[in-house]
């Protein structure tokens, strides 16, 4: 089929706009059971922005998308776009404290709502909020066919997402539509996706790997199928009755269906690309998913939220290209348009193979973070004549120009791709202990990403107690897979607590027991 | 032991190392409500597969196909392999 691809340089919504005219009985999403055309989508997303704009003149604005992997959910952020405001995914399965703080913080300016997230919003106080809520895609206002997507400027935000922040508050990550147009320009040029093309959609829309499957397909003419809930974790199934041709998740996918021996050789022929991001790839998953698509070219991509999802690319060879004894993929090379740097604690570079923080620079850095110029500051320092986002990531080039990832310098953890700042569930739990003698370590660690959160605490309240009160404030990948109690927590010689020593007692523990089901 | 009776207790386990002590039916949803974690899903489809030899390369996984005690005996019964149950 000959489609141009559409410009995206003044709004995210402009291709789907382009293709709805052009060939809009294509599919361009399928969720939830509804499949939907190019033409279908683009009118809703035209409605929804009538629906947004329908009020008084008004500058462009946040717009909250509390829903998940339905129709409300993708009319509703396209919509958003389409009116010229930026939006914000949040997810409705949220605890109700977190959420109603996310709201308080965000002063949007309108809320699109999915059943769950009807549900969630029905638990908090409506009286005193400020904007309205969309609920049901039956009551907008008619489809305009001259209306068209408002041009921005590239400067204007395209989303805001919220990240996991080391004192105890989420972080707002403020990413222009610039930097999501260089994103999807440069994917395609990398992978000239086509029409035919049929992508999953498996990242949550609060994790902004989502940023690629959807921009990136309807940029090209692409369908959109999305993952539901109950397959993502072993997504078998959906691959192989869908059809798909680009499979984008984090790692953790390939690592559960290889240690639940569900990737059989040849399992997916109909995959042309995978791309495996989020966290670290550990070698013998990537080639164990490379065995079951043996047909796709099998991608490692790394890259902070804070750089519009992608910034590093490792392609898997044969033989791979490892970062030694830690078994995972390199992270690879520079994205064309990003500038890559190793920076020593005091900001200058370190020489050519020693460990460092990784810094980047380029067209797709983030504005910087929600209503905080402090930290904005501090993380996207200017050096030379350049803005750079400091990712917090240790990391070392080879010889070959490749980058590998060796750690946080920092505590932050990922678990199943989820950034999260061990000094956020400290602060939760210490609040909840009222005490400040807590810790949290990553346990247990599984080639370099984390499984879950272990908490240990001094206070008298019951382990249950501390579980259900963080429950109620964190995301539930943030809530700790076990609460331990102690006497005392150790302290290392310069008076901290020392996590080192708490993960050694785990380890320690965990060597002396078995795995549940092979107890006998 | 009936297979029931193997599964509540395989989730039993599950539930205690995360702190949960909370009672739970063999009708209560136990992986869409969050209670149990991925990384529980693994070691209850191991021991489903090492118990009774379900295959799940054939049969896929589907989450709401396992969310209970009540799924997973309905699951079991359907896919057991007899010879290594």
């Amino acid at each position: 089929m000959d489609l141009q691809h559409a410009s995206m340089e003044l709004n995210l919504a402009g291709p789907l706009f382009e293709h709805s005219r052009r060939c809009g009985s294509l599919i361009a999403l399928s969720v939830a059971g509804i499949e939907i055309s190019y033409a279908e989508l683009a009118a809703l997303a035209q409605r929804v922005a009538s629906w947004l704009t329908s009020g008084s003149p008004r500058t462009s604005s946040y717009v909250v998308i509390l829903a998940s992997r339905s129709l409300e959910a993708y009319a509703g952020l396209l919509g958003a776009a389409w009116a010229g405001d930026a939006y914000v995914p949040l997810d409705p399965h949220l605890p109700i404290e977190r959420l109603g703080q996310l709201l308080r913080t965000i002063q949007p300016v309108a809320l699109v709502a999915d059943e769950a997230g009807q549900k969630t919003l029905s638990s908090l106080p409506s009286k005193g909020r400020a904007f309205p809520v969309l609920t049901s895609l039956k009551d907008l206002p008619a489809y305009d066919p001259e209306k068209r997507p408002r041009l921005m400027q590239p400067e204007g935000v395209a989303y805001m997402i919220f990240t996991s922040g080391s004192t105890g508050t989420p972080k707002g990550v403020i990413v222009p539509v610039r930097a999501v147009h260089h994103l999807v320009t440069r994917m395609q040029e990398i992978y000239q996706f086509q029409p035919e093309d049929r992508f999953s959609n498996a990242y949550n829309l609060s994790f902004d790997g989502s940023v690629h499957d959807l921009f990136t397909a309807w940029n090209a003419g692409s369908s959109v199928h999305v993952v539901p809930v109950t397959q993502l974790m072993a997504p078998l199934k959906f691959i192989q009755e869908r059809q798909l041709t680009v499979w984008a998740s984090v790692p953790s996918t390939a690592v559960f269906l290889e240690r639940m021996k569900m990737l059989s050789p040849g399992a997916f022929p109909s995959l042309r690309y995978s791309i495996l991001a989020g966290e670290a790839l550990p070698v013998r998953s990537a080639q164990a998913w490379q065995r079951a698509a043996s047909g796709s070219i099998v991608d490692n991509l790394y890259g902070p939220t804070e750089c519009c999802v992608f910034s590093t690319m490792q392609r898997l060879e044969d033989p791979p290209l490892i970062t030694p004894n830690r078994g995972l993929v390199a992270i690879g090379k520079p994205l064309p348009g990003f500038e890559a740097a190793v920076f020593n604690g005091s900001g200058s570079p370190v020489p050519p193979g020693s460990c460092g923080e990784l810094a980047l620079s380029g067209p797709q850095l983030a504005n910087g973070y929600f209503q905080d110029p402090e930290r904005t500051a501090a993380r996207f320092p200017v050096v030379g004549d350049k803005v750079w986002y400091l990712t917090g990531d240790s990391v070392y080039k080879d010889e070959s120009g490749s980058y590998h990832h060796m750690g946080r310098i920092d505590s932050q953890v990922k678990i199943l791709g989820h950034r999260v700042e061990l000094g956020e569930v400290e602060a939760e739990l210490g609040s909840v202990c009222g005490s400040d003698a807590v810790a949290a370590v990553a346990w247990p660690i599984d080639h370099g990403s984390a499984r879950g959160v272990v908490v240990f605490h001094c206070s008298r309240r019951t382990s249950q107690e501390i579980r259900q009160a963080l429950m109620e404030r964190l995301p539930r990948y943030m809530v700790p897979n076990q609460v331990r109690w102690l006497e005392n927590l150790p302290l290392s010689s310069n008076g901290k607590i020392d996590r080192a020593m708490l993960t050694q007692m785990l380890e320690r523990e965990s060597a002396e027991s078995l795995e549940i089901v092979t107890e006998e | 032991m009936n297979i029931r009776q193997e599964i509540r207790d395989v989730i039993e386990k599950l539930l205690r190392q995360s702190a949960d002590a909370e009672p739970f039916s063999d009708a209560d949803s136990l992986l869409l409500s969050g209670r149990l974690q991925s990384i529980d899903v693994i070691q209850i489809v191991l021991f489903l597969e090492k118990r009774f030899g379900v295959d799940f390369a054939q049969t896929g996984l589907d989450a709401a196909e396992i969310d209970s005690v009540d799924l997973i005996d309905t699951f079991v019964q359907a896919n057991a392999q007899p010879a290594r149950g």
